[in-house]
């Protein structure tokens, strides 16, 4: 006992910073200010989003339904993404931190595995859309076309996307995984300290 | 009770909680710091299940197993951590040892005995990290045995 009695007071001579309330404050104030921030911004693109429909629309007068379609499901999977990529933020939130250190640890690995499915899937629907809103805008102009041009432009534009598909997608994806993963795997690694 | 004096009162027990964990006297002023915006937000949904103790060192420790996201700064952090031994910080070498080899246990072990040495009760500290009392029983022995060893097998 005499040792646990020497930790102790070597512990408590700890040298300890001033409660700087100040800066506690700016911190808050900063927190709260990137949060406002945040929420304008998802407003700003929203609206930029809408704007630019209504400017295609506008300008170009398309006259094929496929046309419309199109820029609506290309507009609407740019838009899904940003939201989502936004929704990821609330997971977070839903990790209480005052539950004990055990839980936390089950919320925590729970939540980020989620997260990997969601953004796969999210990256997969969103090139997917992204895809078939362009072929359909696309097909207006090509129509008019003579057929070889508009075999090229389709034959471009379909290696951009399996581009997209094969490659992009797949390494964004391998990415985010390689860094969930990392913390997942330690957070498993702390969690094996509370069994024995 | 009211923030501030939650503030005061708890500051410097947080903050060595945060030091033992990350053993760097400036990342663990930030994670304090942390720890108590999270208690300025949460107060207002504070329900007395628990006491308000153990409410706080539930978000410290989950604040400082959280940094197990926040890896880069780990790895950023050793850079100023030589940088900060320079300074004529006027801590004994003891001091400084007992929180190098709580640094070097795991992440629980550190907790658990930063919260034994804060002098919280074995059945809180249960409660708050979530495991049995007779199992902290149990690791908090360990610990102080290798503390003592590390201790003894610097002294010779």
């Amino acid at each position: 006992m005499e040792n646990s009695i020497d930790l102790k007071a070597l512990w408590q001579q700890q040298a300890v910073p001033k409660a700087d309330n100040h800066s506690l404050q700016s911190k808050i104030e900063t927190l709260r200010k990137r949060k406002t921030r945040q929420l304008v911004w998802s407003y700003v693109s929203l609206i930029g989003v809408a704007l630019f429909i209504s400017w295609v629309w506008y300008y170009y007068q398309p006259q094929f339904l496929s046309t419309k379609v199109g820029i609506v499901i290309i507009i609407a999977s740019i838009f899904m993404l940003l939201v989502a990529v936004g929704k990821l933020g609330p997971f977070y939130k839903a990790l209480d931190a005052s539950v004990n250190s055990q839980h936390y640890l089950d919320a925590l690995i729970q939540i980020r595995q989620r997260e990997q499915v969601l953004y796969t899937r999210i990256m997969s629907l969103y090139f997917l859309f992204l895809s078939i809103g362009l072929g359909l805008y696309l097909y207006e102009y090509t129509s008019q076309m003579k057929p070889q041009v508009a075999a090229t432009a389709y034959a471009i534009t379909f290696a951009w996307m399996a581009f997209n598909w094969f490659y992009l997608r797949p390494l964004q994806i391998k990415k985010n995984a390689k860094k969930l993963d990392a913390v997942i795997r330690q957070a498993e690694e702390i969690k094996n300290q509370f069994v024995d | 009770m009211s923030f501030e004096s939650i503030y005061k009162e708890y500051w410097s027990k947080i903050y060595r909680l945060c030091m033992a964990y990350v053993n760097d006297a400036g990342w663990a002023q930030d994670l304090a710091q942390d720890t108590f915006v999270i208690v300025w937000q949460q107060l207002a949904s504070f329900r007395s299940e628990s006491s308000i103790g153990t409410w706080i060192f539930r978000i410290a420790t989950n604040n400082c197993l959280r940094q197990l996201e926040r890896q880069k700064r780990n790895v950023k952090q050793e850079l100023p951590l030589n940088l900060a031994e320079e300074k004529p910080v006027d801590i004994e070498p003891q001091i400084q040892l007992l929180y190098k080899f709580i640094g070097e246990l795991p992440e629980l072990d550190r907790i658990i005995i930063s919260l034994e040495l804060e002098e919280v009760k074995q059945a809180e500290i249960a409660q708050i990290v979530g495991v049995s009392e007779s199992n902290v029983r149990v690791k908090i022995h360990r610990i102080k045995e290798r503390l003592t060893k590390r201790f003894k097998e610097h002294g010779e």
